[in-house]
């Protein structure tokens, strides 16, 4: 039986701007209520730079998939994921 | 005194969705972390992987903390919130009212004057009035280091931005 090879970045890659998409639209629908004018403002840009930030990460995190070799993506695609206990799998679930 | 435009429950609900992002990029950055080392990229993609990986993981902690700067303050809020009411409440009772500038002795004829009521009035008063420059000090306080340290939080997050593009 030949070894199980590791996946390549690029399914990571494609999760990761899927869940930098995810984030942005969801902060975008939160109204989160801090008080006065000082505090909303604060907040409000917090939440602007870090939207700004998420949309930079998924558009190079496209970028680096795009990038790869396409038999590597397709190899990470179509293998099966390595065997790293259930902690390992949950975290490739999100 | 109590915050007419904050909403505790919905600082509370967007630091949870902080944390659920902290925690997608913590993943995300876990995962990018184990193939980088593999023969199968080259130099250039590897560097290219590498900056998305330390931009998840930066971004990561920044949303980690801010989901718990959110979610102390929900709860400081709605605690401030509580500690008002019950100020309010024990204030009433003891024939007390809240105007413009703070408490007083409601206007009109009470009761007769018998000096230990007046004098007990006189004491709540003090105590209520006391109480309430306390938690507006509080208040102010942890309010300027609200700001102070999402003032640092969006400082960060635009040096990842800025690092990324």
């Amino acid at each position: 039986m030949p070894p199980v090879q590791p996946p390549g970045p690029g399914p990571v890659l494609d999760r990761l701007a899927l869940a930098c998409d995810d984030a942005v639209d969801g902060l975008l629908d939160a109204m989160p209520m801090a008080g006065d004018r000082a505090l909303q403002g604060a907040l409000d840009d917090y939440l602007d730079a870090l939207m700004d930030a998420l949309r930079m990460l998924a558009a190079v995190g496209r970028e680096a998939s795009a990038a790869l070799p396409v038999s590597q993506r397709r190899v990470a695609l179509s293998e099966p994921l390595p065997s790293g206990g259930p902690e390992r799998e949950r975290s490739r679930s999100w | 005194m109590v915050r007419a435009s904050s909403d505790p429950a919905s600082l509370s609900a967007t630091a949870s969705a902080l944390r659920t992002l902290a925690a997608h990029l913590t993943a995300a950055a876990e995962d990018l972390r184990a193939p980088i080392e593999g023969p199968r990229l080259s130099a250039a993609q590897r560097r290219h992987v590498q900056e998305v990986c330390r931009a998840a993981a930066d971004l990561a902690r920044l949303a980690q903390h801010g989901g718990d700067l959110l979610n102390h303050t929900a709860y400081r809020q709605a605690r401030e919130a509580h500690d008002i009411r019950s100020l309010e409440d024990r204030a009433t009772a003891s024939g007390l009212v809240r105007g413009e500038g703070g408490y007083g002795l409601a206007p009109g004829i009470s009761g007769v004057a018998v000096p230990a009521v007046v004098a007990g009035r006189a004491e709540a008063l003090a105590h209520a009035q006391s109480r309430v420059d306390e938690l507006v000090a509080a208040r102010q306080t942890a309010d300027a280091a609200f700001i102070e340290k999402l003032r640092d939080l969006t400082a960060a997050a635009t040096r990842v931005a800025d690092a990324l593009r």
